[in-house]
């Protein structure tokens, strides 16, 4: 295999501005509802009010009266139409029936149990508010501690429990930890529900080619390739019966991961109605049912010596996974990338426990289920190191892996990629100038005021190791990581390169346009990134698309090794028609192969292209005709070691964030003074786009601890179903963050670069940290992810009762 | 989403708008700035059959002094009073309330008028002019009436206007000498609608005792209200710590708010007591002269 | 009633339609006009991602009528570089990363420009605020008030 090193690093590493944004800017960027299809029809979706009820009957005799109105659709056809989703649970859970429809029951408010097609959107909506649904309600299962016992009803009738996953894990010795640990700190944790929430709602337009019997989806969703099989099973097709396009997509943070069963959905009602169909979801539909964020509630216990060594953790971690399991429980089993975060404890036992409720379903959410465990750890340390009166950074740099030890195997069997924790730390530290702090908020508090000062790491693995499968169905048979690329230089001199990748704003074209540059001796302007996606343009691998941060690791892995054959080739065509000079005496600069001895000795580029693909007399004669490489990029993952071990990341990103934050006592409020954030993304392939990255994952995470929260009450209705209601913050509600780096290279990738832009949940943490430091006069922990101002306020009276 | 089919019309005249209220009843609803009633019809709770849109009246935006009153047009923008220079120096209060309604762009094209006849329970305009003694000018099939803020607003939601009337103007008492207002909202995040909101407006006498109070609280009960037991109580009364928390206490006490994904009952009611004596301490600040930025929560 | 006839002035150019009254603007801009670049990220008035310049004021286009805005003047994202060149709010955007899936960029750059109209200097703090009816899920908005500050600077 071709050895994956960038032949010179003139444009990775700089800040090359977005080729993406000319569009964009201007207003000129494609998003899927940009895309007019002739003959569009509108899909209107009429949704479950309940959050479990028997659908006894669905009446559109009120519809079919008015104008526009072409067909129909319910779930009870569903059953005739599709195959259910393959789930990979191990038995009896395997068989819960995910359709993309509900059928016979609705599960979750919001859950689509019939479908309408008219003329034009506003007809849709019509429609939709006429199709008259007789529901028969059923008990709501909303508490998943309840959930887990006998007597709760069931949110699927063919399965025994709604525990309807479940993993125990055990490292180390754990009883002798806790037996020999000077203080055992005990409590209990809530990690909130949220959403990233893209601004752009999920959109999907399918046609359907009878006479080809084959289907083409638009659509923004963020892995059509990784979800084709799921389509492709439901709808009964063979995979190149289906051409998926993804245009510029809105943001996608995994919440675009899973919108699959709208693809299957929509190929169905265009097939049914012989034109293609356009579905636009609203905000509503979107909080209400497309992917929520993992939401934990922790039993968790923490061993430390009386030095601040941490020498075990114990948990049970309860997750309310909502109505289906539709990614998961891989957010759940995520805690396994995570267990110590960037700690050297060896003994740890956790107790996973997946609980079917009706809400709705959750899933990939930017550092799905690494941010919960992060979370959990690190508000242990905080709480431990309080009650030994030791600093919490001095307990920190203690039990940090040390970069002496990198590559380091943690008890779950990652193996850590390098790095220096401390160092990153400490950098955070003089950064918020941490004495400084101390002395002021030892002042602050003579006149009644609080002011908080925490600093976390968050830990991000990325790209996932497919085997992590085997840990929730030991009969899973998948494992690694791959992505595709290909790269071309065309007879006119152009140079073309397209990858599997489908982006949300992550600017693979410019970084893919680097890439190409460094390997081809050219400028980043030379290079054509095809934008956005499409089945029968780009190259993809069954695991393509933009998740997981993997496009540092095999979205650059693709694009280089596609573009080295390129190279390769092209010096081989250069060498001959130079009268068969030797290749290592031949340099590539500035789209031109010339003698290093004599430099006016040379061919261009576009010489050798045109060579390649039309004056192919010219060609070797043991070479190929054409400019065009091919390349799937693996990384080097391994199978599991055993049944609870095994590395399922390649790189692990990681960031420590500082805060510090003043508490208003009187009414709970908190304000963030300054907010630091110190990543070590090892190389940074374009700075500009890694800090927008970080900026990114502060937004969600510090809005996520401030401001978001998906909340349903004792009915399962969901009360935050629109942006009045859900408070997405604005700029007014953020402060300026600061963003510094230490720049460890990773050594698990051959460019040094781990994934970045996940952040592993330290902005979110980090103000659990800081106010419950704030409020330490109160003797106040904080031990919810959701920190609203009745919370805080709530715990100030708790504590001065 | 979209608004139900509705008819449109446009008139240019009030006459014209009064007609036309009068043939369509509650059928119709008068369209102003829209950014109440636009989202409501989108969501589809309010289908109207007619929308009478008030945009091609002249002579309702103007705001201006007039026989010891402040006048502001019905269709006036919160963007225009935010930027009145009148506004900003006779009506502290006000100020602070239009600059915290919403966004820019809703501020933009949202009405005060709009938004005292869409009534929300949370909504700004009607305790900052409860507070200011406002009152507002009706035009109807019967004529012209005048009221206060608080024959106005019957319920959540819910005015005395009749279906044939529009509001014309709000008229706010200059206020006197050594007089200062303030208007405090307490938001989950920039420009949401207030967990609880606060606004007072006093009046010093010489010897630095509050001379005349008045006090309004938002978000804390189905409309507007005055905190009156905690006006009397520090009504002619010099101005002390202790006194002002045993305000808050009466105003919290007075309240009557519900619990919602803002907060629940006891939060709200604690919020008010705290909103009042800083909303109260900026007031007198600003009777006493001087120049004070209002901090919202 | 029935479908009415407006005429609306975008970007300088007149575009006319029959159109039911409870069209939004936003749908008569990307539909009828074809002008795509104005965006629709929520139902209440609270994204910003559908704000468009009327009369030389920022509003949200998906809470007004398209019946309303007849002959008005409409400015939208397109209509803000001229001849192809960028314009100095969209070139700051560019040069500071302002941007990342550029979805809430057309609506957060016409809000800028209104700020800057009105406040040529604005402090951060006027901003954000200035900024506070436009919603941003990718970028934790730093990027883009150093974009409108840059932008301001270079005016």
């Amino acid at each position: 295999m071709t050895k994956l090193v960038f032949p010179q690093e003139k444009w990775i590493g700089t800040k090359v501005k977005r080729k993406e944004d000319l569009r964009l800017l201007r207003g000129k960027g494609q998003y899927t509802d940009d895309i007019q299809v002739p003959g569009v029809l509108y899909a209107g979706l009429v949704r479950s009010p309940y959050a479990h009820a028997r659908i006894k009957k669905i009446d559109f005799e009120k519809v079919l009266g008015i104008p526009g109105v072409v067909c129909t659709l319910t779930g009870q056809e569903i059953t005739a139409l599709t195959n259910p989703v393959p789930k990979n649970l191990y038995e009896p859970y395997n068989k819960i029936e995910d359709y993309c429809m509900a059928v016979g029951k609705s599960r979750y408010v919001g859950e689509v149990v019939a479908a309408v097609v008219t003329e034009n959107k506003y007809q849709a909506e019509d429609a939709v508010e006429l199709v008259e649904v007789e529901y028969e309600p059923l008990d709501p299962v909303v508490d998943p501690e309840k959930a887990m016992q006998s007597s709760s009803s069931l949110v699927h009738e063919n399965v025994p429990s709604n525990l309807v996953w479940e993993g125990k894990y055990d490292y180390g010795d754990v009883n002798g930890a806790f037996a020999e640990a000077d203080i055992v700190v005990k409590d209990q944790f809530y990690f909130h529900r949220f959403t990233s929430a893209p601004l752009e709602n999920s959109v999907v337009i399918a046609d359907y080619d009878e006479q080809r019997e084959s289907f083409t989806i638009w659509s923004n969703n963020q892995r059509p390739m990784f979800n084709h099989r799921f389509v492709t099973t439901a709808l009964g097709i063979e995979g190149e019966k289906i051409r998926y396009v993804t245009p510029d997509i809105g943001g996608g943070f995994g919440i675009k991961n899973d919108s699959y069963l709208y693809l299957i959905l929509l190929a169905l009602l265009a097939r049914r109605a012989g034109r293609p169909v356009k579905w636009v979801e609203t905000r509503s539909e979107h909080m209400a049912s497309s992917l929520h964020g993992n939401e934990v509630f922790y039993d968790a216990e923490l061993a430390m010596q009386k030095d601040g060594t941490i020498t075990g953790l114990k948990a049970r971690a309860v997750h309310d996974e909502g109505a289906y399991m539709r990614r998961e429980p891989i957010g759940a089993i995520n805690f396994i990338r995570h267990a110590t975060v960037g700690y050297n404890f060896k003994n740890l036992t956790m107790d996973i426990r997946c609980v079917a409720t009706n809400k709705c379903p959750v899933g990939p959410n930017r550092s799905y289920g690494k941010m919960q465990q992060c979370f959990l750890v690190e508000r242990l340390i905080d709480i431990a190191a309080r009650r030994l009166k030791l600093d919490p950074v001095e307990v920190r740099l203690k039990n940090f892996v040390k970069s002496e030890q990198m590559p380091y195997e943690t008890p779950t069997g990652m193996i850590l990629d390098g790095g220096d924790y401390g160092a990153v730390l400490q950098k955070a530290v003089e950064l918020i100038d941490y004495p400084k702090v101390r002395a002021e908020q030892v002042e602050a508090r003579k006149f009644g005021r609080y002011i908080g000062v925490g600093f976390v790491m968050g830990m991000d693995g990325c790209p996932v190791n497919s085997s992590i499968q085997r840990m929730m169905n030991p009969k899973a048979q998948a494992s690694g990581d791959a992505e595709a690329a290909w790269v071309k230089i065309n007879p006119d001199g152009q140079i073309v390169a397209a990858v599997g990748s489908s982006p949300q704003g992550q600017g693979h074209e410019t970084i893919v346009s680097q890439i190409v540059a460094d390997t081809l001796g050219v400028h980043p302007d030379d290079v054509y990134a095809v934008p956005g996606f499409d089945s029968t343009v780009n190259p993809s691998a069954p695991q393509s698309g933009t998740y997981a941060s993997r496009f540092a690791i095999v979205g650059v892995g693709a694009v280089l090794g596609a573009a080295l054959k390129v190279r390769e080739k092209a010096l081989q065509i250069a060498s001959h028609l130079l009268g068969d000079a030797l290749i290592d005496q031949l340099e590539l600069e500035d789209g031109r192969v010339f003698l290093k001895d004599a430099p006016d000795r040379g061919v261009s580029l576009e010489d050798i292209a045109r060579t390649a693909w039309v004056d192919l007399a010219k060609l070797p004669d043991d070479i190929e005709a054409g400019l065009f490489a091919h390349f799937v990029y693996r990384p080097d993952f391994k199978l599991p070691v055993d049944k609870q071990r095994g590395n399922f990341s390649l790189t692990y990103s990681y960031s420590v964030t500082g805060a510090v934050v003043e508490v208003d006592v009187e009414t709970g409020k908190v304000k963030i003074l300054r907010l630091v954030v110190v990543d070590d993304a090892g190389k940074r392939l374009n700075p500009l786009i890694v800090e927008g990255q970080i900026h990114g994952a502060i937004g969600h995470q510090l809005g996520a601890a401030l401001y978001e929260r998906l909340l349903y009450d004792d009915e399962g209705q969901l009360i935050t179903s629109t942006f009045k209601d859900y408070a997405a913050p604005s700029a007014a509600d953020f402060p300026t963050f600061e963003v510094d780096y230490v720049d460890n290279p990773s050594l698990a990738t051959p460019w040094g670069a781990r994934g970045a832009g996940e952040g592993g949940g330290s902005p979110l943490i980090v103000v659990s940290s800081a106010v419950s430091d704030a409020l330490a006069p109160f003797d106040v922990e904080i031990k919810s992810s959701y920190i609203d101002p009745e919370y805080v306020l709530k715990k100030l009276v708790e504590a001065t009762d | 989403m979209y608004p139900n089919a509705f008819d449109y019309f446009c008139p240019d005249t009030l006459e014209d708008v009064v007609a036309l209220l009068t043939q369509h009843g509650d059928d119709a609803k008068v369209l102003a700035g829209g950014q109440s009633l636009i989202p409501l019809m989108k969501l589809r709770l309010a289908s109207p059959k007619y929308v009478i849109s008030l945009d091609k009246l002249q002579g309702l935006s103007d705001i201006a002094e007039h026989g010891g009153e402040i006048l502001i047009g019905a269709l006036s923008c919160h963007a225009e009073i935010e930027d009145s220079t009148l506004v900003k120096s006779q009506l502290p209060l006000l100020h602070d309330t239009v600059s915290v309604v919403a966004d820019v762009q809703v501020r933009n094209l949202g009405t005060v008028a709009g938004s005292l006849a869409h009534a929300d329970p949370a909504g700004d305009l009607a305790p900052a002019l409860l507070a200011l003694n406002a009152q507002i000018s009706t035009v109807g099939a019967d004529g012209e009436r005048t009221m206060g803020i608080s024959d106005l607003l019957e319920d959540a939601y819910l005015t005395s206007l009749k279906d044939d009337e529009v509001i014309t103007h709000i008229r706010i008492p200059v206020p006197q000498k050594n007089s200062g207002g303030a208007y405090i909202k307490f938001e989950r995040r920039a420009g949401d609608f207030a967990v609880a909101s606060v606004g007072v407006q006093l009046t010093l006498d010489k010897g630095g005792n509050c001379a005349e109070i008045a006090i309004a609280l938002g978000a804390v009960g189905v409309v507007a209200t005055r905190a009156e037991q905690a006006e009397s109580l520090l009504r002619g009364q010099p101005i002390s710590d202790d006194l002002l928390k045993e305000a808050a206490a009466a105003a919290s006490t007075e309240s009557d708010p519900f619990s919602d994904i803002r907060g629940s009952v006891d939060y709200k009611r604690h919020l008010v007591g705290v909103l009042l004596r800083r909303a109260f301490d900026v007031a007198a600040r600003r009777a006493g002269g001087e120049v004070v930025e209002t901090v919202h929560g | 009633m029935g479908k009415q006839k407006v005429t609306l002035t975008i970007n300088g150019d007149q575009h006319q339609g029959e159109v039911e009254p409870r069209m939004l603007l936003v749908d008569f801009l990307r539909e009828v006009a074809g002008l795509k670049g104005t965006h629709v990220g929520c139902d209440t008035s609270n994204c910003g991602a559908c704000t468009v310049l009327m009369g030389g004021r920022s509003i949200k286009s998906c809470t007004y009528l398209a019946v309303s805005a007849d002959s008005k003047e409409i400015v939208t994202i397109e209509g803000l570089s001229r001849n192809g060149e960028l314009h100095p709010i969209q070139e700051a955007f560019w040069e500071n990363h302002g941007l990342q899936c550029g979805y809430c960029t057309p609506g957060m750059i016409l809000s800028a420009a209104h700020l800057l109209a009105k406040n040529p200097n604005p402090t951060d703090a006027q901003i954000r605020i200035g900024i506070a009816g436009n919603v941003c899920r990718c970028t934790g908005y730093q990027n883009i008030v150093n974009s409108i500050q840059k932008a301001a600077e270079t005016q």
